[in-house]
């Protein structure tokens, strides 16, 4: 084998391996998209360098 | 809250500058199936156990005691207490509240151009993976367009590593094309610059696979004229 496919095949395995965080589920453009976790809040609000809202409910 | 704030354009609007927590340890208010899954029939976009899980994971968290429903906390993006608020807010006051915060922490990336970023970015690893390159470099420079957004920096490094190796996948391509070429099996590297070609053409590596295929053309005719084809 060529000795620049090898690199070539591990870049591209690096990278299909490296995947992006979890997306959520589609959601409509004109809903709230919350956040599944209060990890996954703090890990997009940091990458966003946005504030974090947080809402506490019971049902009536 | 959940009928009359959360439904609002204004709120929904205001919330895209930041990201959302839902707690609520009650499910009474049932299900409802969203493309095949069950979820909360009040926030569609999370099943019941998720605002359970996260009900879970802030209740001691800001408040000791008993609290007054609904309750709202306002964090900075370390998820350090920045305001709060017990008993139901209009969205009118909400949207004031959250302004003075978002004034005191500064501005942040939408969540539509955040979700956009992802999409982009995923689609450009896959298309390494799969090595389409001129895809990913295309998906990867869409994101690296948005560097001008205020908090746009870690996804837009983010696609400036993907480039990078994208980059260096391209570069290997026509280095092992060009080595193939060395080493005399015309044949397959005229391939080699063809496939190149078929990804990049009007691009600087385009152009150097054309010009290594003219010149491979060339070299051939001239062996013809002299009555000495090229070895195969």
């Amino acid at each position: 084998m060529n000795r620049f496919v090898l690199p070539v095949l591990a870049l591209a395995a690096t990278a299909a391996l490296a995947g992006p965080p979890d997306k959520p589920a589609k959601v409509p453009a004109d809903s709230i998209k919350w956040a599944t976790s209060w990890d996954e809040a703090i890990r997009e609000a940091k990458e966003r360098n946005v504030p974090i809202h947080v809402a506490y409910h019971k049902d009536n | 809250m959940d009928s009359s704030v959360y439904a609002n354009k204004d709120f929904i609007k205001a919330s895209k500058r930041w990201v959302c927590v839902y707690g609520s340890k009650d499910s009474g208010h049932g299900t409802e199936k969203v493309n095949g899954a069950e979820m909360c029939k009040l926030h569609p976009q999370l099943t019941c156990d998720d605002h359970m899980k996260v009900n879970g994971e802030v209740s001691g968290k800001f408040f000791t005691g008993t609290i007054k429903m609904p309750a709202t906390v306002w964090c900075d993006s370390d998820g350090k207490e920045v305001g709060k608020q017990q008993g139901a807010l209009s969205s009118k006051q909400l949207i004031e509240k959250m302004a003075e915060v978002e004034k005191q922490l500064g501005p942040g990336l939408g969540s539509d151009e955040y979700w956009m970023a992802q999409d982009r970015l995923a689609a450009g690893e896959k298309a390494m993976g799969e090595a389409k390159l001129r895809d990913a470099l295309a998906s990867f420079n869409e994101v690296v367009k948005m560097e001008k957004l205020p908090g746009s920096k870690a996804v837009v490094d983010r696609a400036k590593a993907g480039l990078e190796r994208t980059n260096e996948m391209v570069q290997a391509l026509v280095a092992n094309a060009d080595e193939i070429r060395s080493a005399g099996d015309l044949d397959r590297a005229k391939e080699k610059y063809k496939e190149i070609l078929a990804q990049f053409r009007g691009t600087e590596i385009g152009k150097k696979a054309e010009k290594a295929l003219a010149e491979m053309e060339q070299a051939e005719k001239d062996k013809v004229k002299k009555g000495n084809p090229p070895k195969r």
